[in-house]
C-alpha cells in the first residue's frame, strides 16, 4: 500500500476516534442520563456486609 | 422468599491473604537488592543471589504476585457485589487462584536459576507463558460470565476498568510473548531488532497502564465511595475517564525508546500521547479525591480512608511526572538514571501498594465478619510506610538528576568530566537512603500482616447472601 493511502487511512482513523471521544463525552453529559447515573453512582453504597466486634 | 445463594468469598479470601504473603516476599527481595547496590558483596558470589537474577524476581513478585492477587481479590469481590450475582463458575475461579499461585512459584524458581526471556516484565519462559494465558482466559470467563448473569441492569464503572484491564492484559501478553521455543526452557522472540523493542515497550508501558493503573482504578471507584460512605464525585467524569484512558494509554509505549533506533516519528508520537494522557489521568485523580467532598473530616479518624486517598494523590503525582519525563528533552537527562526508579516507585508504592492495602483493610474484616484487630496499627503502618516512600522517592530523584548531570558533563576540550565509576561512587549515600526507605515500607507491610493475622485468627469465614432481586435499576 502506498504511503499516501496509508496516510489517508490513518488521518481518517484519527478523525473517527476524535469524533467518537467527543460523542462519548456528549453522551455522558446529556441530561437524559442524569437519573440513571445518579442511581448507578450509589450502587456500591447499597447493603454492606455485617461486622461483629 | 429468602435467597439462599451466597457470594463466592472463598476465592476472594484466598487471593486477599496471598496478596499479603507475596507482598512481603516481593518487598523483601527488593530490600535485599537495594542493599546489594550499596554493598555488592552481599550477593556472596552465589549466582542465584546476584542482582541481575533477583531484580526480575522482585519486579515479578510485586507486580504480578502482590498486585495480581490484589486485582483478582478485589475484582471478584466488586463484580459480585455490584452485579448481585455469585461468580460465574466456582471451579474456574478456583483454577485462576491455584493456576496463578503456580505461575508465581514457577517464576520464583526459574528466575533465580537464570531462566529468562530477558524481556522486562515478561521474563518468564514459554511453558509458563502458556499457563498464564490459560489463567487469563479463565479469569475473563469468570469475570465477564458474572457480568452476563448480573441482576442489576447497569454495569458499575469499576467493572469497566476491571474488564478493560483483563482484556488488554491478555492481548498484551499474547502478542509480546509470541516466541519460537528451541527447548523446554528456552525460546526466542518472534520479533527482531527494533520491532522487538517496540512490541516489548508497547507491552511494557501498557502493563503499567492496564495492569497497574486501570485495574487499580477499578478498586478506587468502588472502595473510596464505600469507605467514605459517599457516591463517586462525578459518575459522568468516570465514564469519560475510562474511555479517554483506554484510547490514550495504548499509544504511549514508544517514550521508553527515546533516542534509540526507533523511527523519530514513533518516538514523537509516544511523547505526544504521553502528554495527552495527563488529562484523563488527572480527571480520574480529581474524581477520586473529590469523592470525599463533604466527608473530609473522616480523614482525621479513618486511617483506612487515608490509605485510599493518599494513594490517589500519589497516582496524581506519578501521572504528572510520567508525561513530563516522556518529553524528549527531559528524557535526555532522566533516561537510564535512578530518576526513573524513583518515578516507578512513587507509582508502585504510593499508588498501587497503598490502594491495595486500603482495599484489603476494608475487605478482610468483611470476609471474616469482624472488625480490624487494631486501627492504631493501621495508623502506624500508614506513617511508617509513607515516610518510607518519601525517603525512597526523594533520594532517587536527587540521585537520578545528579547522575544524569554527571554523565553529560563535558570539559572544554570535549572529554567527559566524570568517569562512570565516579557517578557510581556519588550514588552511594542515596542508595543507603533508598534502602532505608524500602526497609521502612517493608516494616509497614509486616505491621499490616500482624494486624490482619490477629483479625482473622480464630474467625469464621463468612459468605454473604446475594440480595433478593428487587431493586431494578
Amino acid at each position: 500500500m502506498s504511503n499516501e493511502i496509508l496516510s489517508t487511512i490513518f488521518s481518517t482513523w484519527t478523525v473517527v476516534v476524535c469524533v467518537l471521544m467527543a460523542g462519548i463525552g456528549l453522551w455522558a453529559w446529556s441530561g437524559a442520563r442524569s437519573a440513571e447515573f445518579e442511581s448507578a453512582a450509589r450502587l456500591p453504597l447499597e447493603a454492606d456486609d455485617e461486622l461483629a466486634d | 422468599m429468602a435467597n439462599t445463594e451466597t457470594y463466592n468469598y472463598k476465592v476472594v479470601r484466598q487471593f486477599a491473604l496471598m496478596t499479603l504473603v507475596w507482598g512481603v516476599v516481593g518487598m523483601l527481595v527488593g530490600v535485599i537488592i537495594a542493599a546489594q547496590l550499596c554493598w555488592p558483596a552481599l550477593n556472596f558470589d552465589v549466582p542465584w543471589l546476584t542482582f541481575g537474577r533477583l531484580r526480575p524476581l522482585h519486579t515479578n513478585a510485586v507486580i504480578f504476585a502482590f498486585g495480581g492477587c490484589a486485582l483478582f481479590a478485589t475484582s471478584y469481590y466488586v463484580v459480585q457485589r455490584t452485579c448481585h450475582a455469585r461468580l460465574f463458575s466456582d471451579g474456574l475461579a478456583a483454577f485462576t487462584f491455584w493456576g496463578w499461585q503456580l505461575v508465581i512459584v514457577l517464576a520464583a524458581v526459574t528466575l533465580p536459576l537464570g531462566i529468562t526471556t530477558s524481556k522486562e516484565y515478561a521474563e518468564l519462559e514459554w511453558p509458563i507463558d502458556i499457563l498464564i494465558t490459560l489463567v487469563c482466559v479463565s479469569y475473563a470467563i469468570v469475570f465477564f460470565g458474572t457480568i452476563m448473569k448480573r441482576r442489576i441492569k447497569h454495569i458499575y464503572v469499576a467493572n469497566w476498568f476491571f474488564g478493560g484491564f483483563i482484556i488488554t492484559v491478555a492481548i498484551l501478553h499474547l502478542v509480546n510473548s509470541a516466541a519460537i521455543p528451541v527447548g523446554p526452557l528456552k525460546s526466542y522472540s518472534a520479533y527482531a531488532g527494533v520491532q522487538d523493542a517496540m512490541v516489548q515497550w508497547w507491552y511494557g508501558h501498557n502493563a503499567v497502564g492496564f495492569f497497574l493503573t486501570a485495574g487499580f482504578l477499578g478498586m478506587m471507584y468502588y472502595f473510596i465511595p464505600k469507605q467514605a460512605g459517599r457516591p463517586v464525585y462525578s459518575y459522568r467524569l468516570s465514564i469519560v475517564h475510562f474511555w479517554a484512558l483506554v484510547f490514550t494509554y495504548i499509544w504511549a509505549g514508544p517514550h521508553h525508546l527515546h533516542y534509540t533506533a526507533l523511527p523519530n516519528w514513533a518516538q514523537s508520537l509516544g511523547m505526544v500521547m504521553s502528554i495527552v494522557l495527563l488529562a484523563p489521568s488527572w480527571g480520574g485523580m480529581i474524581n477520586g479525591i473529590m469523592t470525599l467532598s463533604g466527608a473530609w473530616h473522616k480523614l482525621r479518624t479513618d486511617p483506612v480512608l487515608r490509605f485510599l486517598v493518599v494513594s490517589v494523590s500519589f497516582y496524581g503525582m506519578s501521572t504528572f511526572e510520567g508525561p513530563m519525563m516522556s518529553i524528549k528533552t527531559v528524557n535526555a537527562l532522566s533516561h537510564y538514571t535512578d530518576w526513573t526508579i524513583g518515578h516507578v516507585h512513587s507509582g508502585a508504592l504510593g499508588w498501587v501498594a497503598f490502594v491495595s492495602m486500603g482495599c484489603l483493610y476494608y475487605l478482610i474484616p468483611r470476609l471474616y465478619g469482624r472488625e480490624l484487630y487494631s486501627l492504631r496499627l493501621v495508623e502506624t503502618h500508614f506513617w511508617v510506610s509513607t515516610l518510607g516512600i518519601v525517603l525512597y522517592i526523594t533520594s532517587m530523584w536527587v540521585a537520578g538528576i545528579m547522575q544524569g548531570l554527571m554523565w553529560r558533563a563535558v570539559n572544554d576540550d570535549g572529554t567527559l568530566t566524570y568517569a562512570f565509576i565516579e557517578t557510581v561512587k556519588a550514588m552511594h549515600p542515596f542508595y543507603i537512603i533508598r534502602l532505608l526507605g524500602g526497609a521502612m515500607f517493608l516494616v509497614g507491610t509486616l505491621i499490616m500482616c500482624y494486624n490482619i493475622y490477629r483479625t482473622v485468627a480464630n474467625a469464621s469465614p463468612v459468605n454473604a447472601p446475594v440480595p433478593v432481586p428487587a431493586a431494578a435499576h
